[in-house]
């Protein structure tokens, strides 16, 4: 059942690892100090997973990213662009509308009303 | 160069050129992050587990898919296969018995030849397979990587195809269409062959059963019949299922096939005196009754076959 359950969930977050990690870059943030971020709200990603996808935003135009070679090693700061601000706020109120229509779903049982 | 630096450009060296130097820089600093400066070997092997294997990592850096064909063209790929292997193991089957055909026996024995032909024959069929697949599979790869993503290079399945698909009942399968097509061709080559593949062997001795004079006589007919027996089969091919026209072609193909064997068979002089005085010799039993047997059962035999197949074609295109 656990397994089930495991399973389950890791479908039900990878969808929001990319809202995830769009929101945590409103400030610069350099690799390491983003799986950090995450890992306090407890989100564990794939580190494997998670450089390709800065690049990936980067190609799209979500995020910028610079290098900055003043502290003792040269870090990559990834921040979102303003393509990516905005793409970061729609995808928000996707989030919030489904969350309420599952919210709405989940507790209202067997009532079928529409909204 | 230390372990950081082989993972590093086990990463690099598979991912294009141009993003290779920023990567290793990254990569660089965020494993020093992991680890700190001067990290112990099992502290950097516990960071290096982190970022996994080197391969994965640079397939998503480089964005390259991480199986042969997906699900978009899966179906695709298996109903190609499907339509192309039987065609392919056919023709292959069919031009090494032709080949057979060309290139009689000469000084070995009947059973050498056999094991021969069956070997080659085996072998030929395996390396169609093997080809087939292969170049099949490699299209596929390419196409899988050569269309961008989310777009259909094939017709996407539509509801009204399924107005086309005919009942099961009535479908003819394509192994029994390859199956005539491949008995033809031996017939053909049974026939014209017949002096060294039909003989009576007796220690020693060899004789030719049939009169190759009479057979030849009949060799424009044996021809018309496998031409005609061809045509049905692609015939059925298109078809794919029983329809009436298609059962009355098929009938009349049978009740051909019933005459001109027939026809051969119940030649007086068909079968060598030689051979059948040496059968004779050997059982004891005299020459008429042997050939008037022989001859019967096999008749008897390829009427029964064609009347059942003739029957079935009839049977599935009127019932309904």
């Amino acid at each position: 059942m656990s397994d089930v359950k495991a399973s389950l969930v890791t479908e039900l977050r990878r969808g929001t690892l990319t809202i995830a990690v769009l929101s945590q870059l409103k400030t610069p943030q350099y690799g390491y100090s983003l799986v950090q971020a995450l890992l306090d709200a407890e989100i564990n990603i794939d580190q494997s997973t998670l450089y390709p996808l800065l690049r990936r935003l980067e190609k799209q135009g979500l995020v910028t990213s610079s290098w900055d070679t003043t502290e003792s090693r040269p870090r990559k700061y990834y921040v979102l662009s303003p393509d990516g601000m905005a793409i970061l706020n729609e995808l928000y109120e996707e989030w919030m509308k489904m969350s309420k229509t599952l919210t709405r779903l989940i507790e209202g049982g067997n009532d079928h009303e529409s909204s | 160069m230390n372990l950081r630096d082989v993972y590093i450009d086990e990463v690099t060296s598979r991912i294009p050129e141009s993003m290779r130097q920023d990567v290793a820089l990254e990569l660089e600093s965020t494993i020093d992050d992991m680890t700190g400066n001067d990290p112990s070997e099992t502290a950097l092997f516990e960071a290096l587990r982190e970022l996994g294997d080197p391969h994965v990592l640079a397939a998503r850096y480089a964005n390259r898919l991480l199986h042969l064909i997906g699900p978009a063209f899966f179906t695709q790929y298996v109903n190609i296969i499907k339509i192309v292997l039987p065609i392919a193991v056919t023709v292959v089957t069919i031009l090494s018995i032709i080949g057979y055909l060309t290139n009689p026996i000469d000084d070995t024995s009947w059973s050498q030849f056999l094991i021969q032909a069956f070997l080659q024959t085996g072998a030929a069929i395996f390396n169609v397979v093997v080809q087939t697949l292969f170049w099949i599979t490699l299209t596929f790869f390419i196409i899988e990587r050569a269309v961008p993503e989310g777009e259909v290079p094939f017709s996407s399945w539509k509801p009204e195809q399924l107005k086309k698909v005919k009942p099961r009942s009535t479908s003819i399968s394509l192994g029994s269409i390859l199956f005539d097509v491949v008995v033809t061709v031996l017939m053909v080559v049974l026939y014209v062959n017949a002096e060294q593949l039909i003989r009576v062997v007796t220690d020693g001795e060899s004789y030719p059963l049939l009169n190759s004079s009479v057979l030849n006589q009949f060799f424009p007919f044996v021809i018309a019949l496998a031409v005609f027996g061809i045509a049905i089969a692609i015939y059925k091919w298109i078809v794919r299922h029983w329809t009436k026209p298609l059962a009355l072609w098929n009938a009349l193909f049978n009740v051909v096939w019933i005459a001109v064997t027939a026809l051969i068979l119940l030649q007086p002089d068909l079968i060598s005196t030689e051979a059948l005085s040496l059968i004779a010799e050997q059982t004891n039993i005299d020459i008429e009754t042997i050939s008037r047997w022989g001859v019967w059962s096999i008749l008897f035999t390829i009427i029964v076959v064609c009347i059942l197949d003739l029957a079935e074609g009839l049977i599935k295109a009127f019932r309904r």
